[in-house]
C-alpha cells in the first residue's frame, strides 16, 4: 500500500474518521497498532507475523533488563537483543551478498567454490524497524529510558505505521510518552498535518517521479548517452532521491499529525548545506543521529585524538552505507562520505588557523560556492548509489568528465531547469524568517484555495501512479 | 491568538476540501463542454482545425478522409480546395481527419462525434488498413481507454469492450479526478518541457490548417534511418498478415462505419492507401484474395466506392515504405482528388439536387 495510492487514501481516511470519533484512549491505541499490523500485512502477511514475534522479544528482554540488578545479566540481555536484531537484519538483507562476496573472494584466491543462493524475501522496512528496536534496548540497558510495561503500546512504537516502512527512525524515549498523552482533536494541529502531506505528495508525485524520467534511462545505459545527458541524469537524480524520501518522510510526519503523533523531521534542506558535515546534519537526520549515538560514540567518537576520529568516522560512514544495501556500491558510497567527512575536519582545522581565509569563505560569494561545491561533490557520490554495479557507475564517471556523444537526455534540459529553479525558491521561502508569519496573517479560504491548487497540480504533474519510493527497498 | 490559529485551520482545511471538489468539478465541466483536445488531443486537435476550415466556407460541400498515419501524412487537403473550388464552382471545406494509430474503431468513435456535432460530410473517404481487420486486432481498441471517452461515446464502446459492465464506473471514476485522468494532455498543452516525448500528447500541433502533417526532419533523407524504419514497420505488421481473416471488432466496426454512412446519406469510399513494394510483398496470395472477398461484400451490401491506390506511388515516396514523403502525398493527393473525390462530390451534389 503506498502512501500515493488511492488504497492508503481509503485506508487513513477510515483509520481517521475512527480514530477521533471514538472516545476511549486505549481504544485508540489499540485501533492504531491493528491498523498498522493490517498495514504491514498488506505487504506480506508472514513477515507481519515476524514483526511481532520481534518486537515481543525485545520488549520482554528490555523488561528484564529494567529489573535485573547485576550488571553481567543486563549485559547478556542487551547482546541478545542485538544480535536478535542484526541477526533479523543480516540474514534477510546481507547473507547472499556476504556468500556472493566469499564466492568472489575465494575465487580470486585461486579456489574453486560454489555457495548457495538462499531464496530470502527481504521484509520491507526491515532497516529502520530493528534500528529503532536497538535504540529502545540500548537506551533502557543504559537507563535513559525505562522500560515499557504494555506490550501494545511497544508493539505500536514498533510498527505505527506513518514511519515503520521507510522511517523516520523514531526514538523510543521520543515516541512512547506520547502514547500516554490525551490526544484532543487540534485543527492547527490538523492544518499542519495536511501541509506536510500535501508537501510530500508535491514532492513525490510531481518531482521526483518525473525526475526518474530523465534519471532511469540514463543510468540503465550510460554508454548510449552524451556526457550532457549523463550530466543531467545526475543532477536529476540528486531531485529524485531528495523529493522521494523526504516527500515520503514529510507524508509520514503529515500522517502522523493528523493522528496527533509528532515524528522528528528527517530532512532540513539538505542541499543548502555548505560542507560535507553539514549535509548530514541536514539529509536523513533520523540515521544520521542514530549512527552518532549507537556507533560513532560507543567507538570512541572524537574522543580518542585525530586518527582514531578518521577511522570512527569512517567505519561509521562505510556501515552506514551498507545499512542502505546488499551491495559494493552502497559501501563505496559510504566510504566516499566518510573521507570526505575526514576531510572536512582536516580542511576546518587547516584554516582555522586563517583568519582572513576564513572570512572569506563565510561571505555571501564564499557561502554560494561552498554550497555549490557540496551540491556537486553529493552529486558524484549519488552516482555509486544509485548504480547498481560499479562498472556502471565506472561508466557514468567517464562520461561526465569527457565530451562523449550519444542520445540526448529523455527530458529536456529546460524541464529539469524549471523543476530545479522551482525548488531553490520553495527553499529560499521556506528558510526565510517571514514567511511563518506571513503565512499566519493570509486568510483561512485563501490558503484553502493554495491547498487545493497544490492537491491539483500535483496531480496533474503526476507521471506514473505506481512508482514505488526509493527508499523501501532499504 | 489560539482561537483565530484554529478558525484560521479550519477555514483552511474546510476550504482546502471544498475548492478542491470545486476544482475537479470544472475542470470535467470544462473537458466535457469546452476543452475537447484535454480528453482526446488527437480529436481536439482535429476538430478544432475543423471548425476553423468550416467558418471559411459555410456552405460549401464537406468532404472529410478519415485514417491512420497514412492519412495524416498523405493526404494534402489544403492543395485540393483551390483544384476542386474551380472544378465545382464552390468552395469545398476539404479536411485530413487521419490520425496516428487510428482505425475502423477509432474511425467510427470520430465520425459519431462528428455527426453528434451536426457536422455532417457530403462524401467521407475512409481509410483501410489490412492489417488491422486480423481477426485478433485488438490495439485501436486498447488505444481509446475510458477517460478518452465522452459520455455519449460510451454507449457505442461498450459494443466493443470486453468489460462491459465496468465501462461505466470506470468512466465516472476517471471524471472524479479529471487532473490526474488527464493530465499528459493538461501538461502537453501548459508545459510539454516537463514531458519527454513519448508521452507528450502535442505532437499533432504541426498539423496545417487542413490537417495534414508533413513527415519532416533531417532523418527523412537519411537512408539508413528510412532502412530502420521501413524494418520497424515490416517487425510491426508482418504478424497481422499471417493466418489472416478479416473478421473480429475492427470488422465490425468498419462495418458499423458504413452502415452509419448509408444511414446518413454520406457518400462514403473505402480507400485502401499507397504502400511501397516492400510493403505490398508482405501480402501473400491467399490474404490478398481474403480482403478482396471482403471488400467486394463490403461494396455490395453498402453500396460504396473501394479505391485500391495501394500502386499509387513509387517507392522513392515513402519514408518506410507505408507512410508518404511530403513528394509521395502531393501525388497521391492531386490523384485522389481528380479520380475519386470530384467524381463523388459531382454524383452525390447532383443526387442531392435531384
Amino acid at each position: 500500500m503506498l502512501f500515493c495510492s488511492v488504497q492508503y487514501l481509503g485506508f487513513f481516511l477510515l483509520v481517521l474518521t475512527t480514530y477521533w470519533t471514538t472516545p476511549w484512549r486505549a481504544f485508540r491505541v489499540y485501533l492504531l497498532l491493528a491498523a498498522s499490523i493490517y498495514f504491514y500485512a498488506s505487504w506480506n502477511g508472514r513477515l507481519a507475523a515476524l514483526i511481532c514475534v520481534s518486537c515481543t522479544l525485545d520488549y520482554l528482554l528490555a523488561l528484564g533488563m529494567d529489573s535485573a540488578v547485576r550488571p553481567r545479566v543486563r549485559r547478556g540481555l542487551l547482546a541478545v537483543s542485538l544480535i536478535a536484531n542484526f541477526g533479523l537484519l543480516c540474514y534477510f538483507k546481507y547473507v547472499n551478498f556476504f556468500l556472493r562476496s566469499l564466492e568472489q573472494a575465494l575465487t580470486a584466491a585461486g579456489l574453486a567454490s560454489s555457495l548457495p543462493v538462499l531464496q530470502v524475501m527481504l521484509p520491507i522496512g526491515i532497516s529502520f524497524y530493528t534500528f529503532e528496536a536497538i535504540n529502545y534496548t540500548v537506551d533502557v540497558y543504559r537507563r535513559r529510558q525505562s522500560a515499557e510495561r504494555n506490550l501494545a503500546h511497544f508493539m505500536f512504537f514498533i510498527t505505527f505505521f506513518p514511519h515503520l516502512v521507510a522511517g523516520p527512525i523514531v526514538r523510543a524515549r521520543d515516541f512512547l510518552p506520547q502514547i500516554r498523552r490525551r490526544k484532543r482533536w487540534s485543527w492547527p494541529r490538523a492544518q499542519l498535518g495536511v501541509q506536510y502531506l500535501l508537501m510530500g505528495v508535491f514532492k513525490k508525485l510531481a518531482i521526483a517521479d518525473r525526475m526518474a524520467l530523465l534519471a532511469d534511462p540514463v543510468f540503465q545505459d550510460p554508454s548510449a548517452y552524451s556526457s550532457a545527458a549523463v550530466r543531467l541524469a545526475v543532477v536529476a537524480y540528486a531531485l529524485q532521491i531528495y523529493c522521494d524520501f523526504s516527500g515520503y518522510s514529510d507524508m509520514a510526519v503529515g500522517s502522523a499529525h493528523l493522528l496527533g503523533y509528532k515524528l522528528a523531521r528527517n530532512f532540513d534542506m539538505p542541499y543548502l548545506a555548505r560542507n560535507v558535515a553539514e549535509f548530514w546534519r541536514r539529509w536523513h537526520i533520523s540515521l544520521s543521529t542514530w549512527l552518532r549515538d549507537y556507533l560513532y560514540i560507543p567507538l570512541g567518537g572524537n574522543r580518542g585524538g585525530p586518527w582514531r576520529t578518521c577511522v570512527n568516522l569512517f567505519i561509521t560512514m562505510a556501515l552506514g552505507g551498507l545499512w542502505h544495501g546488499a551491495s559494493w556500491t552502497f559501501v563505496l558510497w559510504g566510504c566516499l562520505h566518510g573521507g570526505l567527512l575526514i576531510l572536512h575536519r582536516g580542511f576546518k582545522r587547516l584554516t582555522s588557523a586563517w583568519p582572513s581565509f576564513h572570512r572569506i569563505l563565510q561571505s555571501g560569494p564564499g557561502t554560494a560556492l561552498r554550497i555549490a561545491m557540496t551540491f556537486g561533490v553529493v552529486c558524484v557520490c549519488w552516482i555509486f548509489f544509485r548504480a547498481t554495479t560499479l562498472l556502471q557507475a565506472g561508466q557514468m564517471l567517464s562520461r561526465i568528465g569527457g565530451h562523449h556523444v550519444g542520445l540526448a537526455p529523455p527530458l529536456r534540459q529546460d524541464g529539469l531547469l524549471a523543476v530545479a529553479g522551482l525548488m531553490v525558491v520553495c527553499h529560499l521561502l521556506a528558510s526565510s524568517r517571514g514567511w511563518p508569519k506571513w503565512i499566519a496573517r493570509v486568510p483561512g479560504p485563501v490558503l484553502g484555495l493554495g491547498y487545493a491548487l497544490v492537491a491539483t497540480v500535483a496531480l496533474v504533474l503526476t507521471t506514473d501512479s505506481a512508482k514505488a519510493f526509493i527508499y523501501f527497498q532499504f | 491568538m489560539r482561537k483565530r490559529q484554529a478558525q484560521q485551520a479550519r477555514q483552511a482545511l474546510l476550504w482546502g476540501v471544498g475548492l478542491f471538489v470545486l476544482l475537479q468539478l470544472m475542470l470535467a465541466a470544462a473537458i466535457e463542454y469546452w476543452l475537447p483536445g484535454l480528453r482526446d488531443p488527437d480529436y481536439g486537435y482535429k476538430i478544432n482545425r475543423l471548425s476553423k476550415q468550416m467558418r471559411t466556407a459555410p456552405r460549401g460541400p464537406l468532404i472529410v478522409m478519415l485514417g491512420s498515419s497514412r492519412t495524416l501524412n498523405g493526404l494534402r487537403a489544403d492543395d485540393l480546395r483551390v483544384s476542386l473550388a474551380r472544378q465545382l464552382g464552390q468552395r469545398p471545406v476539404v479536411f485530413n481527419f487521419g490520425v496516428a494509430g487510428d482505425g475502423p474503431y477509432a474511425e467510427l468513435v470520430h465520425l459519431r462525434r462528428l455527426l453528434g456535432l451536426h457536422i455532417r460530410p457530403d462524401v467521407l473517404l475512409i481509410e483501410v488498413l489490412p492489417p488491422v481487420l486480423h481477426q485478433q486486432y485488438r490495439a485501436g481498441i486498447a488505444r481509446y481507454p475510458v477517460e478518452r471517452l465522452w459520455y455519449r461515446d460510451l454507449p457505442m464502446a461498450q459494443r466493443y469492450q470486453d468489460q462491459v459492465k465496468s465501462l461505466r464506473t470506470a468512466w465516472l471514476l476517471s471524471n472524479l479526478l479529471p487532473a490526474f485522468a488527464h493530465r499528459y494532455a493538461i501538461v502537453s498543452r501548459l508545459a510539454p518541457l516537463l514531458l519527454p516525448d513519448d508521452l507528450r500528447q502535442d505532437w499533432a500541433h504541426g498539423m496545417d490548417p487542413s490537417g495534414w502533417l508533413a513527415l519532416t526532419g533531417k532523418r527523412v533523407t537519411m537512408p539508413a534511418a528510412r532502412r530502420r524504419a521501413t524494418a520497424t514497420a515490416l517487425e510491426e505488421y508482418q504478424p497481422l498478415l499471417q493466418d489472416f481473416h478479416p473478421e473480429g471488432p475492427e470488422c465490425t466496426a468498419l462495418e458499423e462505419l458504413l452502415e452509419t454512412c448509408h444511414r446518413e446519406r454520406i457518400a462514403a469510399a473505402l480507400v485502401l492507401m499507397p504502400e511501397g513494394s516492400t510493403f505490398r510483398a508482405l501480402y501473400s496470395p491467399s490474404v490478398l484474395q481474403e480482403l478482396n472477398v471482403y471488400l467486394q461484400r463490403l461494396e455490395a451490401r453498402y453500396g460504396v466506392t473501394r479505391i485500391d491506390a495501394r500502386r499509387w506511388i513509387k517507392d522513392d515516396g515513402f519514408w518506410d515504405s507505408h507512410h508518404l514523403l511530403s513528394s509521395g502525398a502531393t501525388l497521391f493527393t492531386a490523384r485522389l482528388g481528380k479520380e475519386v473525390i470530384a467524381p463523388l462530390l459531382e454524383t452525390h451534389l447532383a443526387t442531392i439536387a435531384h
